[in-house]
């Protein structure tokens, strides 16, 4: 790991990049489990399983 | 530091000759060896290989202010050397300095002085068997690879073995296993190895009997010697900077997201299965995509409780789903009382298509009889929600070298001491 600091200096502007492009398009991560499925608005049909 | 032409070990007697440039007068140490003299008068360089001392190139800079003078005789390490040529030499983001040091019994001996440290150094002869890349020992030391780059003389003073001239380039590359360094400089097919150690620069300054050396280092100076900390300098400016810059635009995100938190309302867990899932909405999110929050908080007392749910988009029926939950318990044992756990909980959506939403909340809970609870969860949502973990992550990537750094420059020194 041993680059020169023009190699830093584009880590650092990635690192910013992916600042305002992630909070600008709302993506947040580690956001749990989130999966997305096709399915009514609010309607039945769920079945929700629980384990504690 | 190329290789010096054979019979090095042989003794030699000083002789005068006269610069052709300025006619001061030279001092040649290392008679029958040195191939070049950069007068230290007019800093001029001369060939001394034939007889009728020729100009090579005559130089317009003044004299360099050598840390220790030329023709400076010293006791380093139980032998006497005489200091005979200094150059300095410089890669893309360091610069240091190169003392010749010559004894007729011994050949020659390389001092440096990079940032602050001084060693000592001695060209390797039988290379064979040198393979610090590939992970191999050398003299019992397991040597790291830690630079490389094409090494540029600034300029030359004295004399030297080879016709080292300004300008000239090697291929450099270093490994270290502190106090010791293997330099390796390749120059077409040549390639020269060089032991280096470190040296106290007290050794130094004793042996040459030189004071008030420019940067040399004291105290806390000896922090700033490796390549390590070197580096740290070099690019704390830029760590700063783009740390402040990330600061600034996420507090710009966030302002500019105009997040707005709703009072959603309460979900009942003391419910039978008739009526367990609550739908609650419909919440429009603005264009493109954004980030909604839902936080949840209830009074539990030794309890615990679980939600699951989704965004459910009213126009396309996508469904964006989470899980939640939190837990709360206290008592009293030996050790006093304690508590572990919240009373509450969050839980992010991340990069929700712009349209309208219902949440739909399902949940379940429990006491310490695994009764439901009869409290209700209170139920909010922030919508266009930025968070920090995108600028925590962003500071990681930020820190991450300089940590590696500091971690390396650490290591260097505790070796160093050890």
């Amino acid at each position: 790991m041993n680059f020169r600091p023009s190699g830093y200096v584009v880590v650092c502007a990635l690192a910013i990049v992916y600042l305002v492009a992630a909070n600008a398009r709302g993506y947040i991560p580690f956001a749990g489990s989130i999966t997305r499925s096709s399915g009514g608005a609010g309607s039945g049909g769920r079945v929700f399983i629980f384990h504690k | 530091m190329s290789a010096p032409p054979g019979g090095s070990d042989r003794p030699g007697r000083p002789k005068m000759v006269a610069c052709p440039a300025c006619g001061a007068s030279l001092t040649l140490r290392a008679l029958g060896q040195s191939v070049t003299v950069a007068c230290p008068s007019c800093g001029s360089l001369i060939d001394v290989t034939r007889p009728d001392i020729q100009l090579i190139r005559k130089y317009t800079e003044q004299t360099r202010q050598l840390r220790i003078p030329l023709g400076t005789r010293g006791h380093l390490r139980g032998q006497l050397w005489q200091l005979i040529g200094a150059m300095q030499r410089s890669a893309v983001d360091a610069a240091w300095e190169e003392y010749l040091l010559f004894n007729p019994y011994l050949g020659f001996r390389w001092l440096v002085y990079a940032d602050g440290r001084w060693s000592l150094g001695r060209m390797l002869r039988d290379t064979a068997a040198l393979h610090p890349e590939k992970g191999q020992p050398y003299q019992g030391h397991l040597f790291e690879r830690l630079d490389s780059g094409t090494v540029t003389v600034g300029w030359v003073v004295g004399e030297f073995y080879w016709r080292v001239t300004t300008g000239e380039q090697v291929l450099a590359t270093d490994f270290a296993a502190p106090p010791l360094m293997l330099s390796r400089e390749k120059s077409g097919n040549e390639v020269v190895w060089t032991l280096l150690e470190y040296l106290q620069p007290l050794e130094v300054e004793t042996a040459f009997r030189i004071t008030d050396v420019p940067g040399s280092i004291v105290g806390d100076g000896a922090r700033q010697t490796d390549h390590a900390w070197q580096t740290l300098r070099q690019i704390r400016a830029t760590t700063f900077l783009a740390l402040i810059a990330a600061f600034l635009l996420q507090i710009i995100g966030e302002i500019a997201s105009r997040s707005t938190t709703i009072d959603v309302g309460t979900y009942d867990l003391q419910h039978d299965a008739a009526d367990e899932t609550q739908i609650y909405g419909p919440y429009a999110l603005r264009p493109g995509h954004s980030a909604a929050q839902l936080l949840t908080s209830a009074p539990l007392d030794n309890a615990w409780v679980q939600l699951q749910g989704s965004m459910e988009n009213t126009a396309t029926g996508q469904s964006y789903r989470f899980d939640d939950g939190f837990q709360y318990y206290h008592g009293y044992d030996s050790d006093g009382s304690w508590h572990e756990g919240a009373s509450s909980s969050s839980v992010y959506l991340s990069s929700l298509p712009a349209g309208t939403y219902n949440l739909v909340v399902d949940g379940i809970s429990g006491d310490q009889t695994g009764r439901p609870l009869t409290c209700p969860v209170t139920l909010k949502l922030q919508l266009n929600a930025v968070g920090w973990r995108n600028f925590w992550l962003s500071v990681i990537a930020i820190l991450a070298y300089p940590a590696y750094l500091i971690y390396q420059g650490l290591r260097f020194e505790r070796r160093f001491h050890q």
